[in-house]
């Protein structure tokens, strides 16, 4: 099964740019293509609104079409954020196999990239599915999952 | 299957654009561990010995693999001066990525056809258990990539 993530970039600016934003999951391309013609409407996006990308990611195999999905990420940065890498661990149907992949990855990584200066940041983030927000946020509904 | 993906980057901060460098797919995490410790050798790697990130990636009906594709985006201006790069899929078959790469610009078609930075598509091709030999030798960190 599939659900679809709408991530928006600011497509025409003349300065450094940000990574790409995550906006939501959705069941179906259609609904996420109702959520970018609400987006284009927000300020901020009505700036770019050619920026929305739309990615298809595999759930696995899973029965039904979730509700929540937990994306787990991890992310390194300096204390200016002049460096800052950030890359994705996955995406869960469940928080527990979301925490389970956060600890994976701190115990695979604790001789390596956990051991550096920079600053870091290995958490999920819970979206609910075919949520549109009235302005953007990150966490879809706000609640961060703590993964210890 | 589970492989596990090793991949690294600069950990001192020294640049605006961090360069991801993709090491390798391994079958264990003792051999993706044993590359980490011949790599540290190398040119390049050598300064930034923590800046390697291990990813376990699962496959589901998959039993062995000899190699993997990847499906990358890359997103940048002319001058390169914006550069993201992001692996959107990654798959047991070529036929797999080529559909994966189809039906993302597919999904994309309206966006991209009025996009004003370029964005590109690339499928790589890496066998399992060995290493890239784009970054066997290390890189040069004085001009900030290989």
């Amino acid at each position: 099964m599939y659900i679809y993530r709408l991530r928006h970039i600011y497509d025409n600016a003349d300065y450094d740019l940000p990574a790409p934003l995550t906006l939501g999951y959705f069941s179906e391309p259609s609904k996420a293509n109702e959520a970018i013609e609400h987006y284009r409407t927000l300020p901020g996006f009505q700036d770019y609104p050619n920026g929305f990308i739309i990615e298809e990611c595999a759930l696995g195999a899973v029965d039904s079409m979730p509700q929540v999905v937990y994306e787990a990420y991890f992310s390194f940065s300096d204390e200016e954020k002049i460096y800052d890498y950030s890359g994705e661990i996955g995406v869960y149907t469940s928080e527990q196999d979301a925490k389970k992949a956060v600890s994976n990855f701190k115990r695979m990584n604790r001789n390596n990239i956990m051991k550096s200066i920079l600053n870091q940041e290995i958490e999920c983030y819970s979206y609910e599915i075919n949520k549109q927000e009235g302005e953007w946020c990150k966490t879809g509904d706000g609640s961060v999952i703590d993964p210890s | 299957m589970e492989l596990y993906c090793l991949e690294h980057i600069e950990d001192k901060g020294l640049y605006r654009n961090v360069e991801l460098k993709r090491i390798g797919y391994f079958s264990s995490l003792e051999k993706a561990e044993s590359t980490i410790r011949y790599f540290k050798t190398l040119n390049g790697f050598c300064n930034s010995p923590n800046g390697f990130i291990i990813r376990q990636v699962l496959f589901q009906d998959v039993t062995a693999m000899e190699y993997v594709y990847e499906l990358e985006q890359q997103i940048h201006d002319t001058d390169y001066y914006y550069w993201y790069e992001k692996t959107l899929g990654i798959y047991a078959s070529l036929s797999e990525c080529e559909e994966a790469e189809k039906r993302f610009l597919l999904l994309n078609e309206n966006s991209f056809s009025r996009f004003e930075l370029i964005s590109e598509l690339f499928i790589n091709c890496l066998k399992v258990d060995e290493y890239s030999s784009f970054w066997g030798e290390g890189f040069d960190t004085c001009v900030g990539g290989k």
